[in-house]
C-alpha cells in the first residue's frame, strides 16, 4: 500500500504535536519529538501510519517526561541558592493569572495515572476512539469509561489546587 | 434497559457511541428521552467534559507552525530515495559517533602520566560559583534546545551545512544500515505495535535500575575561568545548533568501538600535538594539564588531553582532526559553535548491546544528575569527546569552560 507521507504529515503534525505537547509540557521539545517520530515513520512505512506515530510518540515522550522532571527538580534545587539573592520582577497584568492557570493544569495533568493522561491527550489531540485503543491496547468499549474518569479527576484536582491557592491568598 | 455508564454517556459527548455498537446512539437516545436521572447524569458529565476541554486548551499552543515536511529527521526523506536507503548524514553521524565510542572504549585512566612542565597552579575550586555555572550551563540548554527544537529554517540550516559538508563524502559513503541499525530498527517497529509499559512515577523502577547500573559518579564544582600559567587559554563561542541527523547516530558504535580501543596513543608535546591535528587543542580552563598524547585510528588524527579536576577524578578531551575536505568546509562554515549530542529524542528503545555512546547519549546528555561517563561535542567545527566519571549537568558545564590550548 502506497501512502502519501506529505499528506499524511499535514494532517498529523498538528496534532501530534499538541499530544506531545500534553506529554512533555514544552512545546518545543515537542517539535523534536513530532520529527523525530515522523523520521522513523519514513523508514518504516507503517500500514496504519496514525496510530503507528502515536504509539512511537507516546513512547519517546514517555522517555522525556522522565528526564525532564528529574532536570525541573534538579534546577530548583540548584536555582534556589541563585534565587535568594536575586529580586523578582513584577510579571505583566494579565499574564500571571494566564501562566498561573497553565500551571495549574499541568499539575492537575500529572496527578492522574499514566493511563488516564494518555488516553485523555490521545482524544483532546483528535484521536478516535479506534485510534485510541490501538495506540493504547485497550478495548474501544473502555475508551469511554477511561476518558470520563481521567477528565473528572482533571477537572477535580484542578479545582482542588486553585481551592487552595485561594486559602493561601486569603 | 439498565441505566447508562459514565463510560457510554462521555462516548455519547464525544459522538463516538457508534464505535462501541452501531445500535448505540438510537438506544441510549431512546433511554434518555425516559430517563430522569440519567438525564441529570448526562449534564452533570457534559460539565465535566466541557470544563476538561477548556482546561487542556489552555496548556497547549492554538496554533502550530508546521515545519516543511522536507526536514524530517535530518534528510530522512531524501535518505529514501537514495540507493541503499541511507542517507549521508546518517553516515556522518555514525562515524563521527564511533569515533567517540572508540575512544571511549579506550581505558579512562589509561597511559603513562606524563607530567607536562609549567602546567600551572593547582586548580582553585568557588563552590557556589561552580552551582551557578551549572545553572547557567543547564538554562543555556534549554535556551538552545527551543531554538533547535523548532525544526524549521534553522533545523532545515543546520542540515543544509551539514549535507554540503557531506558533499564530498558521496561516494566513501556506507550505503548499508550496520548490523545494529537494523536490529535497532526491529526494535522499534515491534515496540510501537505493543503498548508500552506503564510508567508509574518518572524515578520508577526502569530508571532507578538505569542509574545504579552506571558507574557511581559524582557532582564537581567548576573552577571559574583564569589564565593558566604557562598555557594560554582563549575563550571560545559556544552555541548549540540543531542536531536533527542524530537520529542515525546508534549504529555500529560497538564493533568500531572495540576497533579503536587498541589506539596506540603516545605522548608528544603541545606543540607537537597541535601540530598533529592542525589546530589548537582544547582543554578545559584552569585545571591542570597531565598528559597531552596523540594517535592515528583508520586514517584519522586524534589528539588527547587529559587533565585533573579539583576532587582529583580525571577528565579526558579528545580532539579529532577532521579529514581534510571537511576542514576545508568548516573554515567556511561561519563562527566556532558548540553542538552537544545526542538528544534524548535520539534513543527511545532499550538494547543492551548498542554500545558505550547510546547509553551516554540516551542518560548523559539530558539527564542533569545522573552520573555519566562521557559526553560529545563539536567546537570550533572539530569533534570533540570528553569523559569524566562526574555527573552529567556537571560534565555539560564543564564543555562550557572548553577552551583553546594556545602554544606557549
Amino acid at each position: 500500500m502506497s501512502i502519501d507521507w506529505s499528506a499524511v504529515y499535514r494532517d498529523t503534525y498538528q496534532d501530534l504535536h499538541r499530544f506531545l505537547t500534553g506529554k512533555v509540557w514544552d512545546p518545543e521539545r515537542a517539535h523534536d519529538l513530532a520529527q523525530e517520530t515522523f523520521a522513523r515513520a519514513l523508514r518504516h512505512e507503517p500500514d496504519n501510519p496514525r496510530a503507528w506515530l502515536f504509539s512511537v510518540a507516546a513512547n519517546l515522550a514517555r522517555d522525556e517526561a522522565r528526564g525532564a522532571v528529574r532536570r525541573r527538580r534538579h534546577l530548583r534545587l540548584l536555582k534556589g541558592e541563585a534565587e535568594a539573592t536575586e529580586p523578582v520582577e513584577p510579571a505583566a497584568p494579565g499574564r500571571l493569572e494566564e501562566e498561573e492557570v497553565r500551571r495549574g493544569v499541568n499539575e492537575a495533568l500529572s496527578r492522574l495515572s499514566e493511563r488516564d493522561r494518555e488516553v485523555l491527550l490521545l482524544w483532546s489531540s483528535g484521536n478516535s476512539y479506534q485510534d485510541i485503543a490501538s495506540v493504547t491496547g485497550l478495548a474501544v468499549g473502555a475508551i469511554g469509561t477511561t476518558l470520563a474518569r481521567a477528565r473528572k479527576r482533571l477537572v477535580d484536582e484542578y479545582e482542588g489546587l486553585e481551592t487552595d491557592a485561594a486559602h493561601h491568598r486569603g | 434497559m439498565p441505566h447508562i455508564t459514565e463510560g457510554e454517556l462521555h462516548a455519547y459527548l464525544d459522538g463516538a457511541l457508534s464505535a462501541i455498537d452501531a445500535d448505540a446512539e438510537e438506544r441510549l437516545t431512546v433511554h434518555l428521552e425516559r430517563c430522569a436521572d440519567c438525564r441529570t447524569r448526562l449534564e452533570r458529565e457534559r460539565h465535566v467534559h466541557d470544563r476538561s476541554a477548556e482546561l487542556l486548551a489552555v496548556v497547549w499552543p492554538e496554533e502550530v507552525e508546521v515545519p516543511p515536511f522536507e526536514s524530517i529527521g535530518g534528510g530522512a526523506i531524501r535518505g529514501r530515495a537514495e540507493p541503499g536507503g541511507r542517507s549521508r548524514l546518517a553516515w556522518a553521524a555514525s562515524i563521527a559517533v564511533a569515533l567517540g565510542a572508540g575512544w571511549m572504549g579506550h581505558a579512562l585512566l589509561g597511559g603513562s602520566g606524563e607530567t607536562i612542565p609549567d602546567a600551572g597552579p593547582a586548580p582553585r575550586v568557588f563552590e557556589s560559583r561552580a552551582a551557578a555555572a551549572v545553572v547557567d550551563s543547564l538554562s543555556a540548554d534549554d535556551t538552545a534546545a527551543s531554538a533547535e527544537a523548532t525544526g524549521g529554517a534553522r533545523a532545515n540550516e543546520a542540515v543544509g551545512r551539514a549535507e554540503a559538508r557531506m558533499e564530498s563524502f558521496r561516494d566513501e559513503a556506507a550505503a548499508e544500515p550496520a548490523p545494529e541499525a537494523r536490529r535497532q530498527e526491529a526494535t522499534e517497529t515491534g515496540k510501537a505495535a505493543a503498548p508500552a509499559p506503564e510508567v508509574a512515577e518518572e524515578t520508577g523502577e526502569e530508571g532507578a535500575e538505569r542509574e545504579r547500573a552506571l558507574p557511581g559518579g559524582r557532582p564537581v564544582d567548576v573552577p571559574v575561568t583564569t589564565t593558566t600559567a604557562g598555557v594560554a587559554v582563549s575563550p571560545a563561542e559556544t552555541t548549540e545548533a540543531a542536531v536533527p541527523y542524530v537520529v542515525d547516530a546508534r549504529s555500529d558504535v560497538a564493533a568500531r568501538g572495540r576497533a579503536f580501543a587498541g589506539a596506540a596513543w603516545r605522548p608528544v608535546a603541545l606543540g607537537e600535538a597541535t601540530d598533529w591535528v592542525g589546530r589548537p587543542l582544547l582543554a578545559i580552563a584552569d585545571l591542570e594539564v597531565v598528559e597531552i598524547t596523540v594517535a592515528e585510528v583508520e586514517g584519522l588524527r586524534l589528539a588527547r588531553v587529559r587533565q585533573t579536576l579539583p576532587d582529583g577524578a580525571p577528565i579526558e578531551l579528545v580532539l579529532e582532526r577532521p579529514h581534510d575536505a571537511l576542514a576545508d568546509r568548516d573554515a567556511a562554515a561561519g563562527p566556532p559553535a558548540l553542538r552537544l549530542e545526542p538528544p534524548a529524542s535520539a534513543f527511545a528503545s532499550e538494547d543492551a548491546d548498542v554500545g558505550l555512546w547510546r547509553r551516554v547519549g540516551r542518560v548523559g546528555a539530558d539527564e542533569p544528575g545522573v552520573p555519566i561517563e562521557g559526553l560529545r561535542a563539536t567546537i570550533d567545527g572539530v569533534w570533540v569527546t570528553l569523559a569524566a566519571p562526574v555527573a552529567s549537568d556537571s560534565l555539560r558545564a564543564v564543555v562550557s569552560r572548553v577552551h583553546r590550548l594556545e602554544r606557549p
